[in-house]
């Protein structure tokens, strides 16, 4: 049997909401070779160095960090829907995936795959 | 990748574009320490060199206490991805509440020439109290939860540990390192502390 999540919780960081495509990013210089334009972001965490990257994506989902984080922080003032502290959003959340997030209340729905 | 001293150069150039003065930002942390010669590993930071501003001389307002960045569509935020295109990473953080109670800083020069502020060992110890202070009235009303998990954590690990060691009973391991630790009483740390000072190695200090 397959089991699929389909509703994860973490903390909203950034508010707004947003229907995108899921693209799993697990570094930075991964994330400079594929095309992010337009993408939901699911990394691990995110330092300032992500910036002309976030200036692109519809919004990021990540595992770690708080409200303060540079993810939090770098998204709201990019007005950008972030949720953070997402446990196994790497793992959970398919490439590809349609997904929703709310960045007030820290939900994160996946819609299709 | 670019040295921190040639991001902070770059990072100069940035702020001095925006007629940020250079008397109301400094360099912190270790990139800080690295400028003063102090033998710190600077590539640990190499992707992340924070610098503290007085936020009211910014071309843009922000709410933000941690890290701010130009608003978007704006010429700055153009600027900015520039200077990342260049390889400096900023992570420029508001921080007039500290600049406002006092932090030390000191000139430094760059192997390029140009000279700006970071801040000194004392003033970098200085930030650390009031950040810590922030930090603890912060989670104040979360006290109880944290004090909790830590001690819940602390059990778990706790019990995770053999009962003795090499033969001896835990409880007297704990108290043999209580003893050893006792070497580093606090007259031994100030002896210390008058070697250096005597020494004049402290730079900025």
């Amino acid at each position: 049997m397959i089991l699929r999540v389909v509703h994860l919780t973490g903390v909203g960081a950034s508010p707004g909401v947003v229907t995108a495509c899921a693209h799993r990013v697990q570094t930075l210089s991964s994330a400079c070779e594929t095309d992010l334009y337009g993408a939901l972001i699911i990394t691990a965490a995110i330092t300032p160095q992500w910036l002309p990257i976030l200036a692109g994506c519809a919004g990021v989902v990540t595992e770690r960090g708080g409200v303060t984080s540079h993810a939090a922080t770098l998204c709201r003032e990019l007005q950008k829907p972030c949720v953070v502290a997402v446990e196994d959003a790497l793992r959970l959340i398919p490439d590809g995936a349609t997904v929703k997030i709310d960045g007030t209340a820290g939900s994160v729905d996946l819609l299709a795959e | 990748m670019l040295s921190v001293a040639e991001q902070v150069s770059l990072i100069g150039a940035l702020l001095d574009n925006w007629r940020v003065p250079r008397t109301s930002w400094f360099v912190v942390d270790a990139v800080a320490l690295h400028l003063l010669g102090y033998p710190i590993d600077p590539d640990a930071w190499a992707d992340h060199v924070n610098v503290y501003v007085d936020q009211n001389v910014l071309p843009w307002r922000s709410d933000e206490l941690e890290e701010t960045i130009p608003p978007p569509g704006s010429q700055e935020l153009a600027d900015w991805l520039r200077m990342m295109d260049r390889g400096a990473a900023l992570h420029l953080v508001p921080a007039r509440r500290y600049i406002e109670r006092g932090i030390d800083v000191v000139m430094a020069t760059l192997p390029d020439g140009n000279s700006f502020q970071v801040v000194s060992l004392r003033g970098y110890l200085r930030l650390g109290v009031l950040r810590a202070g922030e930090l603890m009235s912060n989670v104040a009303g979360e006290a109880e939860a944290v004090i909790r998990s830590t001690a819940v954590l602390r059990f778990e690990r706790a019990s995770q540990l053999p009962s003795e060691l090499f033969g001896v009973p835990m409880s007297d391991c704990v108290v043999h390192l209580r003893e050893g630790y006792r070497c580093l009483a606090a007259g031994d740390i100030a002896r210390g502390r008058k070697h250096f000072e005597a020494a004049g190695d402290l730079a900025g200090l």
